[in-house]
């Protein structure tokens, strides 16, 4: 299985904030999640990728095709924080001026997903709500038969309902072989619906890429009275109260915990909060 | 490229309307004198040219296109040819406008009632002085607005160029009527300028091409460089 996403060491410096030898790759077919705190660099990956920032360093391959080779846009459906349509354009002016840029467009297909998503074609594109806004980029990209979709946050802001509308699109677009998605979000349980791996970013660096059943398999949430001082460099996003403490730790590390100590399974949820958490206290 | 252009052109829809006000500003100009009518129209259009840098901002207009399967050189080139496509069509409406008016009316006008005959020197030196104005207009505002958008970069890209050629308009028309010499060396040069014709076009001309050349180089190298 060849990679869809490739990224290897990539840097970006900026004042206050950097992208610290960022490395990570997605094979092709898989569904993705980009999980890590605000700011912790998920849109300025996001955009390295799609040439919008000039890394200062580092190797990026979408689709096997090299760093600054346009054509590779050709297969991507790309959408950052929201669909980069104009105020005015209804989804007829969406596709007049998308259509020319894009050899495998297919009209007809495009039709097909507006009237499924019930998108007004007569609409403008500033009277729809953010989930049709996000249909009406979804029909974009299917209609292109794009093979790498990089969504950022493609159900923040969206109520239970849309965002369950969405997730069903991303998941019946992955049906087809060797399509890739790489999204970023703060829900859980988009992950646990949809992903097959995760990466995750903290304050710039990347520090968890697998699989999403490798990341739950391999932690467990640790609850005791008093965690020993030698344990505590492999707590993860330890926190202590009154009544004792609570951290993530991997599996190799619980091995000599007090018999105080209560180990758990750990769900996606505790592993995104405990990691974040950690990344909030460095 | 004509993709580019196309889509440009259907970024800057909310402006389509505004195209409504050439005939009435034709009008108002034309009745200071006919001759300004081609130089107004190029401005006109021009200003037409920079709406895709407006909506850049507010709908992400360029974000869009770093979307799609097109280099940033495509990008800049697109927006050049846009804006020399806008510059044809205010020539062309200016010339016909300009040679209609002159042959019906003298170029008479309710303000300026001399008459003003369109012939070939004159026309030509109009259009390209007025190329020679468009060239100095789009050097002062194309690499800026390519390099910090509209929002940052419109005062200094945009409002102060438009102003600073106001100012100097108003200068000349002041000087024109307030100081004798200056409207008899002013004639003088006219007159001059219309006896050597070709050769004052062509030393316009080279110096459009110039200053086009150079804005179009700056404009790549900015827009290459810029993040979004």
């Amino acid at each position: 299985m060849g990679s869809a996403i490739e990224i290897k060491d990539v840097c970006k410096q900026y004042p206050g904030f950097a992208l610290n030898r960022v490395s990570f790759s997605v094979p092709n077919g898989l569904c993705c999640g980009f999980v890590g705190p605000n700011g912790a660099g998920k849109t300025t990956t996001l955009k390295a990728m799609l040439g919008m920032i000039h890394v200062d360093r580092g190797e990026i391959r979408l689709l096997n095709k090299p760093d600054g080779d346009v054509t590779v846009k050709e297969e991507l459906g790309v959408m950052l924080d929201q669909p980069y349509f104009q105020e005015d354009w209804t989804p007829l002016d969406v596709e007049k001026g998308i259509k020319p840029f894009y050899r495998g467009w297919d009209g007809s297909e495009y039709r097909k997903y507006l009237s499924r998503f019930e998108l007004d074609t007569n609409k403008k594109f500033k009277d729809l709500s953010r989930g049709m806004k996000m249909k009406l980029a979804m029909a974009v990209h299917l209609s292109h038969d794009a093979k790498l979709l990089l969504l950022d946050e493609p159900t923040g802001g969206l109520d239970p309902v849309a965002r369950d509308e969405i997730l069903d699109i991303m998941r019946e677009y992955m049906v087809k072989d060797e399509r890739t998605i790489l999204f970023s979000t703060h829900i859980t349980s988009d992950l646990e619906r949809i992903a097959d791996m995760i990466v995750y970013i903290s304050n710039g660096a990347i520090s968890f890429c697998g699989g999403k059943d490798d990341l739950v398999s391999r932690h467990c949430v640790v609850r005791g009275g008093r965690l020993p001082e030698e344990k505590r460099k492999a707590a993860i996003g330890l926190r202590e109260h009154s009544n004792g403490y609570e951290c993530l730790m991997t599996l190799e590390d619980i091995g000599g915990l007090p018999p105080d100590a209560i180990t758990e399974r750990a769900a996606i949820d505790d592993c995104i909060v405990y990691m974040e958490r950690r990344s909030k206290n460095a | 490229m004509l993709n580019m252009i196309k889509l440009d052109w259907l970024g800057m829809k909310v402006y389509h309307r505004r195209f409504m006000i050439i005939p009435l500003a034709i009008s108002l100009y034309g009745f200071f004198h006919v001759a300004v009518i081609i130089p107004m129209l190029v401005y006109m259009f021009f200003s037409f040219s920079v709406n895709p840098f407006a909506v850049e901002e507010k709908g992400k207009l360029d974000n869009l296109y770093l979307t799609l399967p097109v280099t940033r050189r495509s990008i800049v080139k697109a927006r050049f040819g846009l804006s020399l496509l806008m510059l044809s069509i205010g020539l062309a409406a200016g010339i016909i406008l300009t040679v209609t008016l002159s042959a019906l009316f003298y170029g008479r006008t309710i303000i300026y009632p001399r008459t003003f005959h369109a012939d070939f020197p004159a026309m030509l030196l109009i259009i390209c002085a007025s190329v020679l104005f468009y060239a100095i207009l789009n050097l002062s505002t194309f690499p800026t607005l390519f390099k910090l958008g509209y929002a940052k970069g419109k005062l200094i890209g945009f409002i102060l160029p438009i102003g600073f050629v106001s100012v100097v308009i108003a200068a000349l028309f002041v000087l024109w009527s307030a100081v004798d010499t200056f409207q008899e060396w002013l004639m003088s040069a006219v007159a001059w300028a219309s006896g050597n014709a070709v050769l004052v076009a062509v030393i316009m001309s080279a110096a459009s091409a110039l200053l086009l050349a150079v804005s179009y180089a700056l404009s790549q190298k900015v827009y290459a460089q810029r993040e979004f």
